[in-house]
């Protein structure tokens, strides 16, 4: 995965993203304990054009310059299945921006912070994001304070409550 | 409910929870050997099943 994560890394010091974040079960990894997953999440933040349009080509175009090959919806990349997600709200933007500094081997990367992984899964909320976030809660050092004030911000205390009532 | 029974599974339940804690605690690329291997043992059951494999990381 080191070799995946350092072509992202060029994604950003070549100028075709602002900013990536890794995301999903693989950022959950990162505070819990291992869960099967097939491919690596990569949230992508991107400079916004005078156009406003955005396009993910360029990013598409740079990875199969270094070998990446299309699979399905994802790409393969250095023998990992990579899916690219532009960051498509407010919540996603800011986990990008404020996603924290971690190291696989020797290769340095960037993942979603735990509060706001258990804030976007519960505001996907599917089952499988439930179980994310009763498993965050349950082995990760989770900042109370911080993850009250984004859910506060991005209106998702409802849900929260929610899901606290079906899990106490 | 027989109260040694539940014991015992209250028992077994904590036990889980801090073997569970303490997975959480290996580091990334151990995590990531074991990703491996659920991925292998996830297509086993897969192929036993009759449902397409999912793909299993190749490490560095």
């Amino acid at each position: 995965m080191e070799q995946t994560l350092k072509f992202l890394n060029e994604l950003t010091a070549n100028g075709l993203v602002e900013q990536y974040a890794i995301g999903g079960a693989m950022a959950a990894f990162f505070y819990s304990e291992a869960v099967v997953t097939e491919d690596l999440d990569a949230f992508i933040l991107f400079d916004q054009p005078a156009s406003g349009l955005v396009t993910l080509s360029p990013v598409y175009e740079f990875l199969k310059s270094r070998g990446a090959t299309e699979r399905r919806e994802h790409l393969l990349v250095a023998g990992t299945l990579l899916q690219l997600i532009p960051a498509y709200d407010p919540l996603t933007e800011e986990a990008v921006r404020q996603a924290v500094d971690r190291l696989v081997g020797e290769t340095g990367t960037r993942v979603l912070t735990a509060e706001h992984l258990i804030a976007i899964a519960l505001k996907t909320g599917r089952a499988k994001d439930h179980a994310r976030v009763a498993t965050l809660l349950e082995e990760a050092a989770i900042d109370t304070a911080r993850l009250t004030d984004i859910l506060e911000r991005h209106q998702l205390l409802e849900r929260w409550d929610r899901f606290r009532a079906l899990h106490p | 409910m027989n109260t040694t029974l539940k014991n015992i599974a209250e028992e077994i339940f904590r036990r889980k929870q801090a073997a569970r804690r303490e997975a959480a605690r290996l580091p990334i690329e151990e995590k990531l050997r074991i990703l491996v291997k659920l991925q292998q043992r996830a297509n086993e059951v897969r192929r036993a099943t009759g449902r397409p494999e999912m793909f299993v990381w190749q490490l560095d």
